[in-house]
């Protein structure tokens, strides 16, 4: 097995240490640092489940080595909000009933998120699009959709 | 499994520096969409990786003299989010809308999709209608090819051991040029093509002067439709003009059985999406 010392930021806190290089993200999140709310499902780029920020842009953490984050900053869903302070969209979601067997969802609120961060007021057509990379077999998306919708519109309100 | 080296180069000059050794057991690491899944199944076992992704000098897109020039680590969000490449290189542009999904768009470069050569890769068909080159580079030097040049069988290209796809350029479209794209997939996002046709006319008034038409996933590479092409130049374009076009192509394209559709659906899909597309990019009916 071959090694590489790497050095990244999960969610503000430093990680330093020796990983493999045949390791993707997606691994090590799970497996050496507990981030569970990273899913699992295909790890070959289709399903979206794995969704991290790689320095803010949503990419699919099955895609990308570990040892490609050095000098990065990742973010989980885990830095949205907390059971106290939910994220607005966290809040709709749960509101809308966008949440069913809830496996997709960490990917759903990142890609959401960096979403609203550059257009805070988008069409329907551009929430579709957004999570075009991001499956979810249980809800039929529409309930997902909306609730990005009616955060986009509360926030333009406030 | 063994693992492999891994280097992450910050210039050109340094990576050549890294591939030196043994160029051939090398693995060159551009947005990973497929080659991170390879390497973690196994189905690629390179001694040595190299990641492209820290190499600035290739993440440009520029107009030059008239060209259109994409470093090859562009990714397709950065394509798709080009307001030059939209104005200038819209039949390029158009292909990136329905490229893999939002995720994966934000890894996947130019480059990459080239250089996986995947018969249905989805920058081929509108770079190769566009008459594109590709530079690839070495510490040798570097050569400029057409495109239609580049892919050499399947899965297959022309690019030698040690050698680095640095860049793809193509001439900007001017008002005379009608250009239309289709991807049929399974669906609209995450798709891989079932087919994908591009086609780029040239008109001077009714006249068509030039034309382009490729195709993806109908051949065992991105191809164009040469025959065809000559069908339509010095012509007057009707629906009727386009048909025949379009059972020219379907006659000549060997595509394969596969999961996503069968090789007589594809055939009749080429028919009926040239001859749609050549009508769609003239505003005739079909």
């Amino acid at each position: 097995m071959k090694t590489l010392t790497v050095r990244f930021k999960v969610n503000g806190q430093e990680f330093n240490g020796e990983l493999p290089t045949d390791m993707t993200l997606l691994h090590c999140l799970r497996e050496l640092l507990g981030a569970v709310e990273v899913k699992n499902g295909c790890e070959k780029g289709d399903c979206g489940s794995c969704t991290v920020l790689l320095d803010g842009l949503p990419v699919n953490s099955c895609l990308v080595l570990a040892v490609q984050a050095h000098g990065r900053e990742i973010t989980t869903v885990k830095a949205m909000g907390s059971a106290e302070g939910l994220h607005p969209l966290q809040k709709n979601f749960i509101d809308h009933g966008a949440i069913q067997c809830g496996f997709c969802t960490p990917g759903m609120l990142l890609s959401a998120k960096s979403l609203l961060d550059k257009h805070p007021n988008p069409s329907r057509e551009e929430v579709k699009e957004q999570l075009s990379g991001n499956l979810c077999r249980c809800t039929g998306y529409t309930q997902i959709v909306d609730a990005v919708l009616a955060c986009a519109s509360e926030s333009s309100e406030a | 499994m063994e693992g492999f080296d891994f280097q992450s180069p910050k210039s050109l000059t340094d990576a050549f520096r890294a591939i030196a050794g043994e160029p051939s057991a090398c693995k060159l690491l551009a947005g990973g969409t497929n080659v991170v899944p390879s390497l973690r199944e196994g189905s690629l076992k390179p001694s040595l990786v190299v990641d492209l992704g820290g190499i600035e000098e290739l993440k440009y897109i520029r107009e030059e003299q008239g060209w259109i020039q994409i470093g090859a680590m562009i990714t397709i969000n950065e394509i798709l989010s080009s307001s030059l490449i939209k104005e200038k290189g819209g039949l390029l542009w158009e292909a990136t809308r329905t490229f893999g999904g939002a995720l994966v768009r934000n890894r996947a470069t130019v480059g990459g999709n080239l250089a996986d050569a995947s018969p249905a890769a989805d920058t081929a068909p509108p770079l190769l209608a566009l008459g594109a080159q590709v530079t690839l580079q070495s510490s040798e030097g570097q050569r400029t090819l057409p495109l239609s040049d580049f892919f050499s069988g399947y899965r297959q290209t022309v690019i030698k051991p040690g050698e680095i796809l640095t860049k793809v350029s193509f001439k900007t479209l001017s008002g005379e040029s009608r250009y239309a794209y289709c991807k049929l997939g399974r669906r609209s996002a995450m798709a891989i093509s079932v087919v994908s046709v591009a086609v780029l006319l040239q008109m001077e008034g009714d006249i068509c002067k030039e034309a382009a038409i490729a195709l993806g996933a109908v051949d065992p590479t991105p191809i164009r439709a040469l025959k065809a092409e000559d069908l339509i130049k010095g012509k007057k374009i009707n629906s009727s003009l386009a048909d025949e076009c379009g059972k020219i192509v379907a006659g000549s394209v060997n595509p394969v059985d596969d999961i996503r559709a069968s090789a007589g659906y594809r055939r009749t899909l080429t028919h009926v999406l040239v001859s749609r597309l050549i009508c769609q990019s003239l505003d005739i009916e079909n």
